[in-house]
């Protein structure tokens, strides 16, 4: 039994230091200090790197968001889920009282080198529309695709 | 302070803002804009805005408090309302962090004039208060500076 719980022990120290080695490797000192000033509240963090860019992945004011990163510890963009309640008030509106008869399938917001705003899709029996806004004010079609 | 700082808010904005009485009738143009562009609204309040030829409409819209001007062509000039500091865009987050991280965030309103949304964000340190302007993008410029802190202390 005893040596039971010492196994358990040292297997358990074995996947903690190896976890925390692993977050080492995947986002170096750079990105981290970058994100941890930028991000102060975050919690849950969570690393991975492609194509040399590390992601992470965690929760802030009750969100989940995503951080990009450059290997210098530049932040190439950001990017969170959103509810419609949650957009400024013109982007509500508009959603509201010119596309009444579509349901939301994608809303998120963005910030990365092209500037920051939010996409939506929304869909109706039809159609399936995608639209941004970068003021927060109005939204844009990129795209529209027949059903 | 809220009634006070949404009238700032809105007074930074292309007009000036003079004292306002409920005297005219609203025109029926801005009514049917206005009845178009908040449909679910309530608690509706029209005041005049005294020698600016606007009116001032305070509501409610999905349990927010909401002021908005309007001209009498129906055209809407400019919204203004609270919103919680979570709400506020990733970059504005991000940089206010950078900037004042030891400042407490106080308030946030959210305002819309000539098609561009700002944040303006009311901030507080031991001895001093800063109202700031928000960008989307995270561009902050200083609104105000207050010498003593704008809440009490609680």
């Amino acid at each position: 039994m005893k040596k039971r719980i010492v196994s358990a022990a040292i297997m358990l120290m074995i996947i903690t230091s190896a976890a925390f080695a692993g977050e080492i490797e995947i986002a170096n000192a750079k990105v981290i200090t970058s994100f941890q000033k930028e991000f102060v509240k975050a919690s849950d963090v969570q690393w991975e790197k492609t194509n040399g860019l590390y992601r992470a992945t965690f929760r802030m004011n009750d969100f989940v968001m995503y951080a990009v990163y450059n290997e210098d510890g530049s932040l190439a963009g950001a990017y969170r889920n959103l509810v419609s309640s949650q957009l400024p008030i013109g982007l509500q509106t508009e959603l509201k009282n010119q596309y009444s008869d579509y349901w939301i399938t994608d809303l998120y917001e963005f910030s990365n080198n092209d500037g920051a705003g939010y996409n939506v899709s929304i869909e109706s029996a039809g159609q399936i529309i995608i639209m941004k806004s970068t003021n927060a004010t109005e939204w844009q079609v990129v795209k529209k695709i027949k059903k | 302070m809220k009634k006070l700082l949404l009238i700032l808010t809105l007074s930074a904005s292309s007009f000036a803002f003079a004292s306002a009485t409920t005297i005219d009738p609203v025109s029926q143009r801005t009514l049917k804009s206005f009845k178009t562009d908040f449909s679910t609204a309530n608690d509706v309040k029209w005041v005049t805005i005294e020698g600016q030829d606007l009116y001032q409409v305070t509501f409610k819209y999905n349990n927010e408090e909401i002021i908005a001007v309007y001209n009498p062509e129906g055209e809407l000039l400019s919204t203004a309302r609270y919103i919680v500091k979570e709400a506020l865009p990733i970059m504005v987050t991000t940089e206010l962090n950078k900037q004042y991280g030891n400042y407490i965030l106080r308030t946030v309103i959210e305002r819309t004039t000539n098609g561009e949304t700002s944040y303006f964000v009311t901030l507080e340190s031991e001895k001093s208060s800063v109202v700031v302007n928000a960008k989307p993008s995270g561009n902050i410029s200083v609104y105000k500076k207050l010498a003593k802190p704008v809440f009490e202390k609680q």
